[in-house]
């Protein structure tokens, strides 16, 4: 019985517009259950791609564990940047961070917390991270789904990774930054 | 033999964990008595010993097999008079118990040791037997009867008959039916008279529906009090004679206090529950389970119109939410565990530790019955230990320098405990030399805790902090001072982690008191919701002593603390709204919430109230960390979460303040 691999399609569909946010059973879809494409060898990377602002990110598929549509989050007192706030998610209290300010990009950060906060814009989403401290979030501007590249397509900085900057892939859309999590809470 | 495991099955250690400490409580009964242990308190160590070695044995435990082995072996020379129970044998067995309470747990970390001490139980030497004519030959038992006796109980009838008292014999007889029953009362009432060293069958009875029994008593009672502890039931009752004439003496045993201490609950990683509670939340689940068929039922209640739908549905959730707060009162009556094995411990503890720093220090416990959360009780254990620790090696003085210093040579400390509402008080006072805050002083300006100017003018309560600051507490040099400031950081960051805090009293010469204040449970908090610039807070209502409206007018201290009077105090007040850097709202600061801890207070100035709430807390988990000023979270309606304020910490750090405290080392 072959497993016919889930199209992108397929997996935003999960991820996507539920009519609870709180969907939960995401969890499933880790790299694990993700089957390799066989026809390109199997060792093909698969990566989400999100906005921030006018520019595109990803990280690894695998790390991420579910997607909220972005809601008002509880403030933490005297909390520094990154740090957004919290959500409770289904029991555990997840902590929420900003990624723009450790990828440099302009603006202040919206604030996303406690009541003086707008209403998050339709199109942003909390990435919930799976990390070795427990889950966290990323708030980030939209998502725009689930890339598929081989590991040859990427430009990977010289010399390793620099700072949280794993490698860029180019498409004929433009450019869009990988990154690691981690690197971003911090 | 196969290698051990490395944890043992939790059945195995929960129930070794207990029995091992029912062991421990009764030896130390044992050493009240050391010159003429009570045969009874004796046999059930005995017993205990032996059936953790059945259990080990089981389990496959061989090291706590052979420990236990050792155990029991000396216990038995003990109870047949082979051996004498000195202190220092005392000492072995009470090792032993914490050996065993290891072993259940984790066996690989203390195998050599169980090893030696084994040994070391084995090659006690038996004690002189004593010399000269056995005093059993001269009592006239009938030949049948002597024969079926045990050593134990010829050894108990020499005892007898060495303190001079009179070997009874009484037939009694019994009701089938009621035997069993009958004869424990009769155990029970004997109990005051004398000691009932064997109970034999009798000669057979004339009717078939009776049992009958010979019993034979040590007793220095006269044969009326014997008679009346019969009870009117129908007996023969005798002395057996003794050759060559030797009358009982005057100067018999007073009859035996009555035994304290049951075989109550231990303190593992598993909790035994009362089959009646869980019946209770089985009932409970039906409950819920009939109003979950009610809802479905109303889900195709078309010929409802919406109004009487309405009108069910919330019917319905009424029902619900009745049985959902049962349900949760009867949860947390189930984690609920008396503070007796902990305090247990702590008996163990203070002997083990006064041996080792030759001090001579008594325990004494008060308010072992109270109850808390089985998970307090856990977690309860360690600091509670330092606490004892730091009692005995920096708090009492030897005794020599007691007697120069006007006080008895042994040291006291008391360990009690109270509850008063939702909250237990645990308070550990010691009359040792207690801690010279001139000298915190000095070192707390030595170490840049404080500047000069600050120190000066800190009171002894402002310096409370400085002693359990990490900065004081590492200075080695400090503890063979009367300082007592060793590892109490440590203490204060697990009292916080339950929701406590920690405080204390000391005089130079009188000694120290450490206070602990706990919520009862973990599992829920009831709070007091209060709004903040739009924002809503949980306070514990465990520490909310007061609320009052406020009028915004207050005195400003020296050193800009701000003060408002309640009730004839005046307390420093802080704005929430400020402390958190929150923007100020035109309805701010309208109430007072006044909080406290022991006896320092704060009042806390918000903008509304929301009432109460029982509110099921989390932890903000391991990447937050400590957020200073919070201890967690928790869900109040559909996705709102609202942040529980750590009283303790905002007291220390108004208290305190970032002013006071320049530095940290």
């Amino acid at each position: 019985m072959s497993a016919v691999p889930p199209t992108v399609e397929a997996i935003l569909a999960r991820f996507r517009y539920r009519p609870d946010e709180e969907s939960g059973g995401l969890a499933e879809l880790s790299t694990a259950n993700v089957e390799p494409d066989r026809a390109s060898g199997g060792d093909e990377l698969q990566l989400l791609t999100f906005g921030l602002g006018k520019g595109e990110y990803a990280v690894g598929l695998g790390t991420v564990t579910e997607i909220l549509r972005a809601r008002t989050l509880t403030e933490i007192p005297r909390a520094r940047p990154p740090l957004l706030g919290v959500l409770n998610l289904r029991g555990t209290i997840t902590p929420v961070y900003d990624p723009s300010l450790r990828l440099g990009l302009a603006g202040p950060a919206q604030p996303c917390a406690g009541p003086d906060c707008p209403r998050p814009a339709r199109a942003a989403r909390i990435l919930v991270v799976r990390t070795a401290l427990g889950p966290a979030g990323l708030w980030v501007d939209r998502v725009r789904g689930v890339q598929r590249v081989r590991p040859g397509a990427l430009e990977r900085p010289r010399g390793g990774p620099t700072g949280g900057v794993v490698g860029v892939l180019s498409t004929p859309e433009g450019s869009c930054t990988i990154v690691d999590p981690e690197w971003l809470f911090r | 033999m196969s290698p051990e495991r490395d944890r043992p099955p939790p059945e195995f250690s929960s129930e070794a964990v207990e029995t091992a400490e029912a062991l421990g409580r009764n030896l130390l009964l044992l050493e009240r008595t050391a010159a003429d242990p009570d045969p009874e308190v004796l046999n059930s160590v005995f017993r205990q010993a032996h059936s953790l070695k059945g259990l080990a044995a089981t389990f496959g435990q061989q090291r706590m097999t052979e420990l236990a082995h050792a155990a029991e072996d000396l216990l038995d020379r003990f109870r047949l008079g082979k051996a004498r129970l000195t202190p220092a044998r005392l000492d072995l067995l009470l090792e032993a118990v914490e050996l065993f309470q290891r072993l259940a747990e984790e066996p690989s970390s203390v195998v050599d040791e169980a090893r030696v001490l084994a040994g070391q139980l084995s090659s006690v030497e038996e004690g002189p037997e004593r010399m000269g004519e056995d005093p059993l030959e001269r009592l006239e038992l009938a030949p049948e009867t002597r024969r079926v006796l045990t050593e134990f109980e010829e050894h108990r009838l020499r005892e007898t008959l060495r303190r001079g008292e009179l070997v009874w014999s009484a037939r009694v007889e019994y009701p089938l039916e009621t035997f069993d029953r009958e004869l424990e009362q009769l155990k029970a009432r004997l109990r005051g008279v004398g000691e009932l060293v064997s109970t034999l069958p009798g000669p057979a009875a004339d009717r078939l529906d009776v049992l009958a029994f010979v019993l034979l008593l040590g007793s220095g009672a006269g044969e009326g009090a014997l008679r009346a502890a019969f009870a009117g039931a129908p007996v023969e009752l005798r002395p057996v004679p003794v050759r060559k004439e030797r009358r009982p003496g005057p100067d018999a045993d007073a009859p035996r206090p009555a035994r304290e201490g049951g075989e109550a609950g231990g303190a593992a990683r598993t909790l035994r529950v009362d089959i009646a509670r869980l019946d209770a939340l089985m009932d409970d689940v039906g409950e819920l389970r009939l109003i979950g068929e009610a809802i479905r039922a109303l889900s195709d209640a078309r010929e409802l119109s919406t109004r009487a739908w309405t009108v069910e549905i919330l019917r319905e959730h009424r029902r619900l939410v009745r049985r959902l707060d049962i349900l949760q009162d009867r949860l947390l009556q189930a984690r609920m565990v008396p503070l007796r094995p902990l305090f247990d411990r702590m008996q163990r503890l203070v002997r083990r530790m006064a041996r080792e720093a030759g001090k001579e220090v008594v325990l004494e416990t008060s308010g072992a019955e109270v109850q808390i959360d089985k998970r307090l009780v856990e977690e309860l254990s360690d600091p509670l230990v330092h606490l004892v620790r730091n009692a005995i090696d920096h708090g009492i003085e030897p005794a020599g320098l007691r007697e120069g210093r006007g006080k008895p040579r042994t040291g006291r400390i008391l360990l009690s405990a109270e509850q008063l509402g939702a909250r237990v008080v645990l308070a550990l006072a010691d009359d040792g030399g207690g801690v010279d805050w001139a000298r915190v002083r000095e070192v707390a300006i030595q170490r840049g805790l404080l500047d000069e100017e600050r120190a000066r003018a800190a009171s002894d309560r402002d310096l409370q902090s400085v002693l359990f600051s990490p900065g004081f507490s590492t200075a080695s040099a400090v503890s063979p001072m009367s300082g007592r400031g060793v590892g109490l950081d440590v203490v204060k960051t697990n009292i916080a982690g339950l929701s406590g805090v920690i405080d204390v009293e000391s005089r130079v010469g009188e000694g120290s008191t450490f206070r602990v204040t706990l919520p009862v449970t973990l599992a829920t908090v009831r709070g007091l919701l209060v709004g903040v610039s739009g924002r809503v807070y949980a306070v514990p209502l465990s520490s909310v002593l007061d609320i009052l409206s406020h009028d915004g007018r207050h005195g400003v201290t020296e050193d800009g603390r701000r003060m408002v009077p309640v009730r004839g105090y005046n307390i420093p007040v802080v704005s929430l709204a400020e402390t958190f850097g929150l923007p100020r709202r035109a309805e701010a600061g309208v109430y007072l919430v006044v909080v406290g801890v022991a006896e320092r207070r704060l009042g806390l100035v918000v903008d509304a109230l929301h009432g109460q709430r029982d509110l099921v807390t989390q932890a903000l988990g391991p990447r937050l960390g400590q957020v200073p000023g919070i201890s967690g979270a928790a869900e109040v309606g559909h996705h709102h979460t609202v942040l529980v304020l750590d009283v303790g910490a905002l007291l220390d750090e108004v208290l305190r303040g970032p002013p006071l405290l320049v530095a940290r080392a």
